[in-house]
């Protein structure tokens, strides 16, 4: 049994060796490519919609307020991080219902990718919203002896973020594997149900967490608004130990 | 549990794509699209509300004419109103006064009926009391009486203002200084004597008197001076009771009046 996809390689183009996960979010990238692009090739404008287009509406329109709430600000330069993080995720972690469907978030190999990215992201925004000087004095804050620790806090938080996800989506994986074997009939699909749920959930975790992340790298240097720098990092805090300990009962 | 670093590179690649993907086909075309329809719905909405605060205003010009039409309306039943108030004051007018010219003429007329009432009844009772006096005094005349109204012509005489005096003197002295004193019956010497001696001390000694008896006189005497004369008679009290009377009838017809304009 293999507990990650990267394990099942596909095709081998030389030394390049394309495994189960790329394959599998290249699909995911496709799907989700084509369906947007079928839809959004005849927007219309009138009160007219057709039914995709309402629906991307809602997700894209769900998605733009959440990322308000959470941000207190305006959302369009961090939609298509956002965005892009929760769509990627919750359709790799429903589409592992299909039999056969590998789910690339299953793979550490992804999960650590996608931190990365929120890794990269959070002091990129922070750069771009109040420039190097201000993010890298976060570092020295309260005092020049934090700095290590502020370093360390900020590596355990990626690594946590990937963990979590990767966690989360092959526990799914392997529990129905395993149960197959034990009992074939009806508590797999049990199961599957539930890993659906959680799968949307852990989506909607990591979304949120990398949002409040970035949120609070430039509340932190951008307004010197100190009251509410606190603020962001207790919500973190609280979405990063609620939500998976909710998922564990 | 391992991780293939190849693999994430791959998928770090992989992420970034399809960012770059589903904002070129996902987010840019529904935002934008959902902007567009955002900002025509708004356009629509101020459009509305344009309309609505047109249709407001047209509504609140409309009942501004409206209250303008009410008010000229008012003003109108107002001017009527004070018209038909103005003819009927007039109307009254004419009715008073047409009233007041009736009654002004019945009033004359009967002023000229009280006058020709007042005038026959004068000439009634001057003619009954003619009569009367007339019959008693005929009845009752005799030298006595005579005697008597000698008497009182003495007095008269003798009381007699002085232009009077001088007027009878003068006539005396165109009559070639005499007076003729008239009376219906012979007086007697004594009355004759008193009323000599009157003339004599009023119109002085050298005036004769002579006594004659005139039968028309109804009773009275009468003193002729040339063209003076002086006479005692009853139309004396005939006056007396003309005037009483004409004051009676006067103030019977202002009752008449007064109860009239009440």
């Amino acid at each position: 049994m293999d507990i990650t996809p990267d394990t099942i390689v596909l095709l081998e183009l030389g030394p390049v060796a394309i495994n189960a996960t790329i394959a599998f979010t290249w699909l995911v990238m496709l799907l989700l490519v084509a369906v947007s692009w079928l839809v959004t090739r005849r927007l219309t404008e009138d009160e007219q919609l057709s039914r995709w287009q309402n629906l991307l509406e809602v997700v894209v329109f769900g998605m733009r307020d959440q990322i308000r709430d959470v941000a207190h600000a305006d959302p369009g330069r961090y939609l298509p991080f956002i965005g892009t993080l929760f769509l990627f995720i919750v359709t790799s972690n429903i589409l592992f219902v299909v039999p056969g469907f590998q789910p690339p978030t299953g793979s550490l190999s992804t999960t650590t990718a996608l931190a990365i990215c929120v890794f990269v992201a959070v002091p990129l925004y922070a750069i771009l919203e109040s420039g190097p000087r201000a993010y890298l004095a976060k570092y020295l804050q309260p005092t020049v002896f934090m700095l290590p620790f502020n370093i360390i806090g900020e590596i355990s938080r990626t690594v946590a973020l990937a963990v979590r996800l990767y966690g989360n989506v092959m526990s799914g994986t392997v529990i129905v594997a395993i149960l197959i074997s034990v009992a074939p009939f009806f508590f797999p699909v049990l199961m599957q149900l539930l890993g659906m749920l959680t799968g949307v959930i852990q989506a909607y975790i990591f979304a949120v967490l990398a949002m409040v992340y970035i949120a609070s790298a430039i509340r932190t240097h951008g307004g010197g608004d100190e009251p509410t720098a606190g603020e962001p990092a207790r919500e973190a805090d609280s979405a990063r130990d609620t939500p998976p300990d909710d998922h564990r009962t | 549990m391992q991780i293939d670093w190849l693999t994430v590179a791959a998928q770090i690649v992989n992420f970034l794509i399809l960012v770059w993907l589903l904002q070129h086909f996902l987010y840019g075309p529904i935002t934008r699209a959902m902007e567009r329809r955002e900002a025509r719905i708004a356009d629509r909405l101020d459009e509305a509300e344009k309309k609505r605060e047109a249709a407001e205003e047209e509504a609140s010009s409309f009942r501004e004419k409206q209250a303008e039409l009410e008010r000229s309306r008012e003003q109108l039943m107002e001017e009527a109103r004070d018209a038909a108030a103005e003819e009927r004051r007039s109307l009254e007018q004419t009715a008073r006064d047409e009233v007041e010219a009736r009654k002004k003429g019945w009033l004359e007329q009967l002023s000229a009926e009280r006058r020709g009432f007042e005038g026959d009844l004068r000439r009634r009772t001057a003619d009954a009391f003619y009569a009367l006096a007339r019959r008693a005094l005929g009845d009752l005349a005799d030298a006595e009486l005579e005697g008597r109204i000698a008497s009182a012509f003495t007095r008269q005489l003798s009381e007699l203002d002085d232009e009077t005096a001088d007027k009878l003197k003068k006539g005396a002295e165109s009559a070639e200084g005499g007076v003729t004193i008239q009376s219906r019956f012979p007086l007697d010497s004594k009355p004759k004597q008193q009323l000599t001696r009157a003339v004599h001390q009023r119109l002085g000694d050298s005036v004769d008197v002579a006594y004659t008896e005139v039968a028309d006189l109804d009773c009275g005497i009468v003193l002729k001076a040339g063209s003076q004369q002086l006479a005692w008679s009853i139309e004396h009290y005939l006056d007396a009771l003309e005037r009483k009377v004409d004051d009676e009838l006067a103030r019977v017809t202002a009752d008449v009046r007064e109860d009239g304009e009440k």
